[in-house]
């Protein structure tokens, strides 16, 4: 059995329409008016234990909402998760145990006092025992270099601090699942290369099980090793990364740099994505078309100075997917190349 | 019992983090006790019949030890400020993600807080007061364990109308509206400010209705020796009954809305 099932998980909210006009403040308290909103639909996916998984997508898709069952804080309209045999919003209090959760826009820490007393309190919330506390905070030291700042109160802390402190916190009572909802956001490189360095080693040496939510596809790309795409409430693609690369990704990038200019390169199976100075960006389906074809058709007409060819970056490909959905393969068809050879 | 402990540690970190607030709170409190101390010096010397028959250190250390426990039973500042700062920054959520009943925890931290309060705000001007003005002393260890007792249930009974209170931030995200009223309600007819006995005996029957009574009312009126023998026993026996009373109301309130919290988020 996998340690997180998710079936058909389906929620909706209601939503108040607000009143306006005279008193409407007073009104509002007996309001009656609702509208359906659906926030999540039709989601059914599962997690292995010791797996990385990215979940991604636009703002609203649904993803906050999914954590937030997975999490046990909110009920489901329908459908049922199972987290290591639990229901999270049935067993909330078994189920916390199993979790460490961090939101990167909120801390779980307490502003005004340094941040090892904050860890007292939730060595006590928690009822870690002494030696497995000692031996996580020492752990954590060590890897996130929280005693740097361990003293201080989370006020004066920057976010990448923050961030790794807010971590620690999380994992100190050895979760087996650890949600993270946007843990590099607003972090500098340097820090955000700290928290992934910190997280993927979590999971391999720990085999804590991560779903990671990011607009980030850097995090993606160098922590996940799957990836879930959710919009509108439903998953749209579920695989690897590799697998999405392959399945979407077979547009290359042609970067020609050209002697000579004035030039207009329409050359059928391709289309120009920029001209910038003497270098023009081809985009064309490797499918169709090799590289070498269109090197030679260029070379006919101009004199080549340098070229490289860009795999696709998962950004674009992902930005693809939430344009058009999953028939993000067949606008390229439809894309009438202009023959128009010079 | 741990959780109470680790919170009182916790918001002793917290009030040493701000040293000047700590002599300016000190110094505002000092303030206030020598305000009534003086207003209720001259209301007495006018027209001492009219305080029912008790004397002036009697009504004085009333007054003044009403201002020293609003330090610790605190209308203006509690649980009920700490869930609606927690339901607008949206943190209410990693409260509710913890492995401690809502209610508890909550509990837990409200009495840290009383107690590093206790600590730093109630005894110091406490000792103060003695020495500057003439007030009375409890005449029996009886008299001063059924004043602890009364203090320990009063701050049982604020804790949930605190809670109760606070809870309406759920539905409105904000108390401000509110907040005036609930002070204003609290101050008068708990008695901390003017002693029960000299409102108007229409008043008294809606004041026996309400908790508040038993907040201040009846540990200082003990302290003083105003309620004594049985009627104190009484007092003491409604005030256990409006904490009983009222944990079971905030539990279902609570339940409630923590139902609906779950089901419609947010």
């Amino acid at each position: 059995m996998a340690l997180i099932e998710v079936q058909n998980l389906r929620k909706e909210f209601k939503r108040v329409i607000p009143k306006t006009g005279f008193l409407s403040g007073v009104r509002n308290l007996w309001n009656s008016n609702y509208h359906t909103h659906v926030a999540v639909d039709d989601i059914s996916f599962q997690v292995e234990e010791g797996e990385l998984l990215g979940y991604i997508g636009p703002n609203g898709a649904g993803k906050s909402t999914s954590i937030k069952m997975l999490t046990g804080i909110l009920v489901p309209t329908a459908g049922s998760v199972k987290i290591a045999g639990l229901t999270p919003w049935k067993n909330r209090r078994e189920h916390t145990q199993n979790i460490g959760v961090v939101f990167g826009q909120k801390t779980q820490l307490w502003w005004d006092i340094p941040v090892i007393e904050s860890f007292r309190v939730l060595k006590t919330i928690y009822k870690i025992p002494d030696d497995q506390y000692l031996r996580n905070l020492n752990q954590f030291r060590d890897l996130l270099e929280i005693d740097q700042f361990e003293n201080t109160p989370v006020r004066q802390l920057s976010l990448g601090q923050r961030m790794r402190a807010d971590l620690a916190a999380s994992l100190l009572h050895d979760p087996k699942i650890l949600f993270l909802d946007e843990p590099t956001i607003g972090v500098d490189v340097l820090a955000k290369e700290r928290l992934r360095t910190f997280i993927k080693e979590i999971n391999r040496t720990r085999g804590v099980t991560v779903l990671l939510t990011t607009h980030d596809m850097q995090d993606i790309e160098k922590l996940c090793n799957r990836m879930a795409i959710i919009d509108d409430g439903n998953i749209l693609y579920d695989g690897s990364i590799d697998d999405l690369k392959s399945k979407f990704g077979n547009e290359r990038t042609l970067v020609i740099e050209l002697d000579d200019a004035p030039y207009r390169l329409n050359l059928p199976g391709t289309r120009v994505l920029r001209e910038e100075g003497p270098r023009v960006w081809l985009a064309f389906n490797r499918d169709q078309l090799s590289a070498s074809d269109i090197m030679m058709r260029v070379a006919e007409h101009h004199t080549i100075r340098d070229l490289t060819v860009e795999e696709p970056e998962i950004e674009s490909i992902v930005r693809e997917i939430y344009e058009g959905g999953m028939s993000g393969q067949k606008k390229e068809e439809e894309h009438v190349p202009v023959l128009d050879l010079q | 019992m741990s959780l109470f402990w680790i919170f009182s540690r916790q918001n002793f970190y917290q009030q040493s983090a701000y040293r000047l607030n700590f002599w300016l709170e000190i110094a505002g409190i000092m303030l206030q006790i020598y305000v009534v101390y003086k207003l209720w010096n001259v209301l007495f010397e006018q027209t001492p019949e009219s305080f029912g028959g008790i004397t002036l250190p009697q009504m004085l250390t009333y007054a003044v030890l009403g201002m020293l426990l609003g330090s610790i039973l605190s209308i203006g500042e509690g649980v009920h400020t700490y869930i609606q700062s927690q339901v607008r920054m949206g943190q209410i959520t990693s409260d509710l993600m913890k492995p401690v009943d809502f209610i508890v925890h909550m509990m837990a931290r409200d009495f840290g807080q009383i107690f590093v309060r206790l600590l730093f705000f109630l005894l110091p001007p406490m000792v103060l007061s003695y020495l500057m003005f003439d007030m009375v002393v409890p005449t029996s260890p009886a008299q001063i364990a059924a004043f602890v007792v009364a203090v320990v249930q009063a701050w049982v009974i604020l804790f949930f109308c605190n809670f109760m209170f606070g809870l309406i931030s759920f539905k409105t995200l904000d108390l401000m509206g509110f907040s005036f009223t609930y002070f204003a309600l609290v101050r008068f007819a708990s008695g901390q400010i003017v002693p029960l006995w000299m409102y108007p005996d229409v008043l008294q029957p809606i004041l026996n209705f309400l908790p508040f009574k038993s907040v201040f009312y009846t540990p200082l009126a003990i302290y003083n020796g105003v309620l004594n023998g049985s009627a104190m026993t009484t007092a003491l026996l409604v005030q256990t009954a409006w904490m009983v009373g009222l944990f079971a109301v905030a539990r279902l309130v609570w339940g409630r809305i923590h139902h609906s919290l779950i089901v419609q988020g947010g």
